[in-house]
């Protein structure tokens, strides 16, 4: 790495002097107005439109409103419920992943079929799915009962369980292709190597698998973590007035209320929460790395 | 960077993740436009009108009760677009409507009304408002309502051991009519504050305005006892029939399909609240003259029983009822046996009041 | 962990040969593995002593890398057991066989640096912190690698990689280390320089290693002993000497020196010797003693420097030198063998370029004609093209095969 970066000091001058440059912005430029036209321009008007008063005036009190009372709570529900969302998928995902890595190609396909499904049934027909399976009647609760677990039947939808469970299902479909994807790509004679020496199960799991798929559980639970952020139509189903997300009170202002301006705040409030996770992430994992250097 | 190559392929492959979100949602949402009655459009020589429905089962049967007759019998293209109502009143407000008429609850009619987004109605134009006798109060400046739809109670007729719950203060009444209860949600419908001061002895014709703080405190009362407030049309039908609610509140209109299904299910029209749904010319509207035909054929009471005899709807026209089979006209909340056992929701009130009750709504259910 | 302990500084790495440097440090007992129908290794048996350098030589499908595998634990055998300074490890998992492997394709681990690496093995064994920067450090050095341990594995070139993870599978002192052709990835200047810096490191610290390749040479330059494999068999297990002067088969002889195969039938046994009637050229050919009864169909292996020109009437055969290539020390010569049947004798094809064929199927063509005979003789006194000779050979360095071998 310091061998690539001796050479750069001096370059940038000439680099933009150099002929190849001049047309490679030539090149970037339809690419550069797409990403101006679709996601600089609506940004910079959501923005604007978040602190300007129904008479055009600059205020900032959708922000003050959409961090007090309710939407203050909503927002640490939105959070929260992202995070166990983000938890749970990534562990769950990550067990999904390794037993269909180890499968060979056809049940593999299969399997992650299976996992993908939900996404393409309406939210209508999974709703009755899931008061199938979760219902106080339904088949989860009527096996616990059948089996004499005290306390049933639990609480499982319209509840907090309810969302994340939810949630977690439509999520695994991302952890999953993405871990198994990550999974696939590490060498399996690393593993065999790490036991040569002497490595039991568990130590190659923590010393050696664990590092290696890293970097796609930091992805994997990142992305899971942003999608659920922008989450409404699944708490709706299956949660009840505790679990409401904050893009479901977007969705409110501006479909019910046509209130833009305290719709675009939230907007802007749920944009910051992404690059806040995305940066914690970055944190954590430069983190890690810089203990790392400093230990060995 | 800290990246491994590892770790770049997975960024990558996350990136291809991302990349097919948009094709996945695509799947879930259903804004599509369709093009409707192709088959008559040679006779009007290139006439249309553009209406914009919420689509669904409602969207088929206005084509097929509606639409098709009107090209049928005047020649007039209709082309239907399924869009939000902001969506709608984005284009509006640029000046280039891509509908005519517009297909909408009376509340957003009223809604789009303050954005003045709507052309003032020349009653002149719409003849069958006066033959098909609609009661005044259903006729604005700038829309007419042509139907309606009832939000009443439902209930497993297993439930309570041949009792029927016969108002809502049995709804609230949790001892005698035990299990869980259903409610709607505010991104269903509005707040159900006239059940709850119905519920609390409050006459009906002394609804509105309504009490706000006692219809929550009333509220407060039952919310042990909701176990799902419900955001969509379906949820309460599903409950009742998997047993998770033995009461619930319900559009009427919904529960057609689980007395077909047999479920054992009865409604209680008593205390049934109506919202009204009716048309609208947008402002600045192309096709303004076809827009007025369909508008006007659509108020026709036989054209109304047909939508009647297709959908679960309640038409406006008192004079739509007689030309309805007696078996559907039975199931209809509209029916003139039932009429006079609800209310019509006060659209006034609720504008003044829906976003601040709301919101309150919000903080009350979250507790 | 004792033996971790011990430091004794002058010696490369952390001090003493490994404790049993004498006696057993592995042994194999007729092991069998097979994969269906196909057997993969057959009763492979074999001894190894401590501080020993084996190496298992066969082509692809001969079993040396299962059986390598077995010992390793990597794959368990149907039958027979392994047995590790004394402990039966057969049905044992591979990390707790403590043994050291190195791969073909390196495996570092990538998210290690180098020195991290190095001391994974060491802190799995608990040993202190303090001592394993040491010996870490010690061992990079060794392997000429002191400076790199900060790095990551993919900032190194494969020779580099290769040396790191040797580091990695001795720097723990296992009693055994296996090697996977360890050099195979790597250029022919590169493999050739890791074949001296690996022998030197098992020599000054005394390692037991059991090493697979499918290179004659390689496995010439470093083993003590050589089990040949084949089909699964242990053809020979030897030092590469005896391999090489007494090859127990002639697929031995063939695979190690690329030996002169000559078809005979016995004439007669003396005391010490055999005697040998060619088929070729009719010649007696003496022979060590072999205890076969006259008559008897065998086959004669001779390599190609233990023949020597001699003057016609003196050697065994007579033939004409047809090629004659001066390579340094020594010329390499073919020499077509004058046949029994006279008539025949011009009568060979000179199609084939023999000079430029290093003498592989030499003897090949026995069935189709007189035998191309390939010596390598000093270059002081060598033969020319067109010359008559004789063909002489020390019945020491003549090998005898019973029944119709070569190939």
């Amino acid at each position: 790495m310091a061998a690539t970066l001796a050479g750069v000091p001096a370059r940038p001058r000439r680099l933009l002097a150099s002929r190849r440059t001049r047309i490679g912005i030539l090149y970037a430029l339809p690419a550069v107005a797409y990403l101006l036209a679709l996601f600089v321009y609506p940004i910079f008007s959501t923005l604007l439109l978040s602190v300007q008063d129904l008479d055009g005036s600059l205020t900032l009190h959708w922000y003050a409103d959409a961090l007090t009372g309710v939407n203050l709570s909503v927002l640490f529900t939105t959070l929260r419920i992202a995070a166990e969302t983000a938890l749970f998928s990534l562990v769950i995902g990550f067990l999904l992943a390794n037993a269909i890595s180890r499968l060979r190609p056809l049940p593999a396909a299969l399997a992650m079929l299976i996992v993908v499904v939900p996404h393409f049934i309406s939210a209508l027909v999974r709703t009755y799915g899931w008061i199938i399976m979760l219902g106080d009647k339904g088949l989860v609760n009527q096996l616990l009962a059948g089996l004499g677990v005290p306390g049933a039947p639990y609480q499982l939808l319209y509840n907090e369980i309810g969302v994340v469970i939810g949630t977690t299902a439509m999520m695994l479909p991302y952890t999953v292709l993405l871990l198994y994807g990550v999974m696939r790509g590490v060498d399996r004679r690393l593993l065999a190597a790490a036991a040569s020496m002497g490595a039991g199960r568990l130590v190659i799991f923590r010393r050696v698998y664990l590092p290696l798929v890293a970097p796609g559980l930091a992805t994997a639970g990142l992305l899971s973590f942003i999608l659920a952020l922008g989450y409404y139509i699944t708490p709706a189903l299956m949660g009840g007035p505790n679990q409401t997300m904050i893009a479901s009170l977007i969705n409110q202002q501006v479909m019910k209320q046509n209130q833009w301006n305290g719709a675009a705040a939230e907007g802007v409030i749920l944009l910051l929460l992404t690059f806040a996770g995305l940066l914690l992430v970055k944190l954590v994992s430069s983190l890690g790395e810089a203990k790392k250097r400093s230990a060995s | 960077m800290t990246t491994s190559p590892i770790g770049r392929r997975a960024l990558l492959r996350g990136a291809a993740a991302l990349a097919a979100l948009p094709a996945l949602a695509a799947c879930g949402t259903g804004t599509s436009r369709s093009s409707s009655a192709s088959g008559g459009s040679g006779a009007g020589g290139g006439k249309t009108v553009a209406v914009r429905n919420s689509g669904g089962a409602y969207g088929e049967a206005l084509k097929k009760a509606i639409y098709d007759p009107f090209t049928q019998e005047t020649g007039i293209t209709v082309q239907v677009a399924n869009l939000d109502g902001a969506q709608v009143l984005a284009q509006i407000k640029q000046g280039r409507p891509q509908v005519d008429l517009i297909d909408n609850s009376m509340m957003d009619h009223a809604k789009f009304v303050r954005e003045n987004a709507l052309e003032q109605l020349d009653l002149d134009r719409l003849k069958n408002v006066k033959t098909a006798q609609l009661p005044e109060n259903l006729i604005t400046e700038y829309a007419v309502a042509v139907n309606f739809y009832a939000q009443c109670m439902a209930y497993r007729t297993d439930a309570f051991g041949g009792r029927k719950p016969e108002s809502w203060a049995d709804f609230w009444d949790a001892k005698a009519f035990q299990g869980g209860r259903s409610m709607c949600n505010p991104d269903a419908d509005l707040p159900e504050l006239e059940f709850a001061l119905l519920a609390d002895g409050v006459a009906m014709d002394k609804l509105y305005p309504l009490d706000v703080d006692r219809a929550f405190k009333a509220m407060e009362r039952i919310r042990g006892e909701v176990k799902k407030f419900w955001d969509s049309g379906p949820l309460p039908g599903m409950l009742l029939t998997r047993q998770e609610v033995t009461m619930a509140t319900v559009w009427h209109g919904r529960l057609a399909d689980l007395f077909k299904q047999g479920v054992p299910v009865a409604a209680q029209l008593n205390g049934a609240r109506r919202q009204f749904q009716g048309y609208a010319i947008a402002k600045g509207a192309p096709h303004l003259d076809a827009a007025y035909q369909l508008f006007d054929y659509s108020i026709r009471p036989e054209v109304q029983a047909r939508l009647a005899m297709t959908y679960p709807t309640n038409p406006s026209s008192p004079l739509a009822y007689d030309k309805i089979s007696e078996e559907v006209r039975n199931g209809l909340a509209g029916a003139p046996q039932y009429y006079d056992k609800g209310f019509d929701a006060d659209t006034e009130w609720w504008l003044k009041n829906e976003e601040a009750v709301t919101k309150r709504w919000l903080g009350w259910a979250r507790g | 962990m004792a033996e971790f302990g011990v430091s004794t500084p002058s010696v490369g790495v952390a001090g003493a040969k490994p404790a049993a440097s004498t006696g057993k440090a592995l042994s194999v007992v007729a092991l069998r593995k097979t994969y269906g129908d196909a057997v993969a290794v057959d009763e492979a048996s074999m001894e190894i002593a401590a501080g020993e350098f084996v190496t298992f030589l066969g082509a692809s499908g001969s079993g040396k890398t299962t059986t390598l595998m077995m010992i390793a634990g990597f794959c368990e055998p149907d039958s027979g057991t392994i047995t590790v300074g004394g402990r039966d490890v057969t049905r044992l998992a591979p990390q707790k066989r403590n043994l050291g492997f190195v791969f073909q394709q390196y495996l570092l681990f990538p998210h290690m640096t180098v020195g991290e690496n190095v001391a994974f093995p060491l802190q799995l064994r608990g040993v202190p912190k303090e001592e394993i920067r040491r010996r870490v450090g010690q061992t990079l050095e060794m392997a000429g690698l002191s400076g790199f341990a900060g790095r990551r594995p993919r900032e190194l070139s494969g020779g580099q990689q290769q040396r790191v993870a040797l580091c990695r599978a001795l720097v723990y002192r296992p009693p055994v280390i296996l090697m996977d052709e360890p050099l195979g990835a790597l250029d022919k200047k590169l493999r050739d320089q890791l074949q001296v810096e690996i022998k030197t490191i098992q020599q000054e610290l005394g390692l037991t290693v059991i090493y697979v390749t499918h290179d004659q040479e390689e496995a010439l330059v470093l083993s003590d002993r050589i089990a040949v494999m084949r089909n699964g068999r242990i053809e020979q297990f030897d030092t590469p000497r005896e391999l090489f002067e007494r090859p127990k088969t002639a697929f031995v002889a063939d695979f190690l020196g690329a030996a002169n195969f000559l078809p005979g039938r016995v004439e007669q046994q003396s005391d010490a010797h055999t005697l040998v009637r060619l088929d070729h050229s009719g010649g007696l050919l003496k022979t060590r003693r072999h205890d076969l009864a006259a008559g008897v169909a065998v086959t004669v292996a001779v390599q190609p420097g233990r023949l020597r020109v001699c003057p016609p009437d003196d050697g065994f055969c007579t033939g004409t030198v047809e090629t004659a290539t001066y390579v340094g020390s020594v010329v390499r010569a073919g020499v077509r063998i004058d046949s029994r049947d006279t008539s025949r004798d011009t009568s060979r094809d000179t199609s084939r370029d023999t000079g430029r064929d290093t003498g592989r199927d030499t003897g090949r063509d026995t069935g189709r004609g007189a035998p191309l005979l390939r010596l390598e003789v000093p270059a002081g006194r060598g033969p020319v093209t067109g010359e008559r000779v004789g063909i002489c050979a020390d019945p020491d360095d003549v090998n005898l095969f019973p029944g119709e071998q070569g190939r």
